[in-house]
C-alpha cells in the first residue's frame, strides 16, 4: 500500500466535516451571554457552596440508593407534580451474575422516569455499563482519584477483582425506543440505572426492560466476551397517575 | 506573557481568529475522537468557549494549537463521560460518521482509527491527525511518555492489523 501523510489522509477522508457559520455563531451567541467576570466568581463560589452543601447532604444519605428524584437533581429539572411510585409490580430481573429491580418510577401519563437498581451476585463484582472501557477516565463513573487515573485504577484500588458490562434497553409494547438513560454508581459497587421515555397510555402501562451482559475481553479491550453473555428480562407495570 | 484577567473584548477577536484558523481542524479531531458527528459539534463548540474563558490564563507555555487541542480532548473526554446523558446511542458505529470514501488504493485510515479503543484512538488522533510529537502527546495528555509510547506501538498495530499493508512510521 503506498505511504501518504496520514494527516492529507485523514483531512480528505474527512473532507465532509468543517466548522460552519452556525458553530461560529453559537459560540459567539454563548460567549454573549456570559455573565460579566466579577458576578462569574461570586456564581463561582456561591455554587462551590452549594456543592459543599450538597456533598454533606451525600455523605449522611451514602446509605440510601438514588431514585428518580436523585437524578432530577442532577439534572436540574423538576419532577412532574404526580406521586413517586416505589412499590412497582415487576418480574424477572433475575440473572445468574446480577439482578435488577425497578426502584421509584414516575409516569404522568406521557412521559416515564424510572430507575432500575442493579446488584452484583458476587462479592468484588463491579457493574458497568458495556459501553465504558476500562482505559476510560475514572470520571466515567463519577468516582475521581487523586492523580486522575483510569476506570482500571480505580478498579484495582477499590478491591473490585472483576467487572461485567451491563445493557439495558427499555421495551414498550415488544418495541425499542428512544430513551434518556443516566447512571450513579451506588457506595456498595451496585449501580443505579435512570430511564427516561415517552410513554402515552390511559390505563396501566407496561414496560419490559431487556438486560445483557457481557464480560471484559481484554484482548479487544471492551465487553464483548460471549462466554458470560446472558439475556434476561425484567417485567414492570406502572399505575396511571390520579387524576387531578 | 498575559496577566490573568477576565475576558474582554480583544478576547471575542481573538477567539474570531482561533475559530477561523482552527475550527474545522478541531471539529475533525473531537469527530475522530467521539465517533459522533452531533457530539463532535458540541465539543468543537465548547472547546472554543472553553478557550476564551481562559485565553486570560494563557502564558504562550506552549503553543497555541498545543493548548487548543489540549482543551478539544478533555473536552471529548467529558463528553465521553456524559455520553450517558444523549439520547439512545450507546453503540455509534463508524459508519455513520461522515467519511468520504478512500480513494482506490488509499487505505480507510479516518474509519479505521473511529473502530479504535478510546485510549488509543486519543493518541493516534494527537500523532497522526495533529502531528504531534510522543514528547507533545505525553504532556498534552499529562501521561508518563513511555505510557503514549506504548500505546502509540498498540494502536500502530492495531491498524495495521486493520489496514492491510499499512506501514506509516510516523
Amino acid at each position: 500500500m503506498m505511504m501518504r501523510d496520514p494527516k492529507e489522509l485523514l483531512d480528505r477522508q474527512l473532507s465532509g466535516v468543517n466548522w460552519t457559520q452556525g458553530d461560529r455563531r453559537a459560540v459567539l451567541c454563548t460567549i454573549g451571554k456570559e455573565k460579566p467576570v466579577m458576578k462569574k466568581q461570586v456564581v463561582t463560589l456561591l455554587a462551590a457552596v452549594m456543592m459543599l452543601v450538597l456533598l454533606m447532604g451525600v455523605a449522611v444519605a451514602a446509605t440510601r440508593l438514588w431514585g428518580v428524584q436523585d437524578f432530577a437533581d442532577r439534572f436540574g429539572e423538576p419532577l412532574p407534580t404526580v406521586p413517586v411510585q416505589e412499590a412497582i409490580p415487576q418480574s424477572g430481573g433475575d440473572g445468574s451474575e446480577m439482578t435488577v429491580a425497578a426502584t421509584s418510577s414516575v409516569w404522568d401519563g406521557e412521559t416515564v422516569r424510572m430507575t432500575l437498581h442493579c446488584q452484583p451476585k458476587a462479592e468484588n463484582l463491579l457493574l458497568m455499563e458495556a459501553c465504558l472501557q476500562l482505559d476510560m477516565p475514572v470520571r466515567n463513573l463519577d468516582r475521581d482519584l487523586p492523580e486522575g487515573g483510569t476506570i482500571a485504577d480505580w478498579i484495582a484500588q477499590a478491591g473490585f477483582t472483576d467487572v461485567l458490562g451491563v445493557a439495558i434497553e427499555p421495551m414498550l409494547n415488544g418495541a425499542y425506543m428512544p430513551y434518556r438513560v443516566a447512571w450513579h454508581l451506588e457506595e456498595d459497587g451496585s449501580y443505579t440505572l435512570y430511564y427516561e421515555f415517552d410513554g402515552v397510555a390511559d390505563g396501566p402501562l407496561d414496560v419490559r426492560f431487556q438486560c445483557v451482559t457481557w464480560g471484559w475481553d481484554a484482548a479487544r479491550e471492551s465487553f464483548c466476551d460471549d462466554a458470560r453473555n446472558e439475556v434476561f428480562d425484567l417485567h414492570c407495570t406502572l399505575t396511571p397517575p390520579e387524576a387531578p | 506573557m498575559r496577566f490573568a484577567q477576565g475576558p474582554c473584548r480583544d478576547d471575542t477577536e481573538k477567539i474570531e481568529t482561533l475559530m477561523e484558523t482552527y475550527g474545522t481542524q478541531v471539529k475533525r479531531l473531537c469527530c475522530l475522537i467521539l465517533q459522533d458527528m452531533s457530539l463532535a459539534e458540541d465539543a468543537a463548540q465548547e472547546t472554543f468557549i472553553k478557550a476564551w474563558r481562559s485565553l486570560a490564563k494563557f502564558r504562550g507555555e506552549c503553543s497555541e494549537r498545543t493548548w487548543l487541542m489540549r482543551i478539544a480532548v478533555n473536552t471529548c473526554r467529558d463528553v465521553q463521560r456524559t455520553a450517558w446523558f444523549r439520547r439512545m446511542d450507546r453503540r455509534v458505529t463508524p459508519e455513520e460518521l461522515p467519511l468520504a470514501a478512500p480513494e482506490p488504493g488509499e487505505p480507510a485510515l479516518a474509519e479505521a482509527i473511529a473502530r479504535l479503543p478510546a485510549g488509543d484512538r486519543e493518541v493516534i488522533v494527537l500523532r497522526y491527525y495533529q502531528q504531534l510529537s510522543p514528547g507533545e502527546i505525553a504532556e498534552l495528555l499529562r501521561q508518563p511518555l513511555n505510557t503514549v509510547k506504548s500505546r502509540l506501538v498498540r494502536a500502530k498495530k492495531k491498524l495495521k492489523q486493520t489496514l492491510e499493508g499499512w506501514n506509516d512510521d510516523a
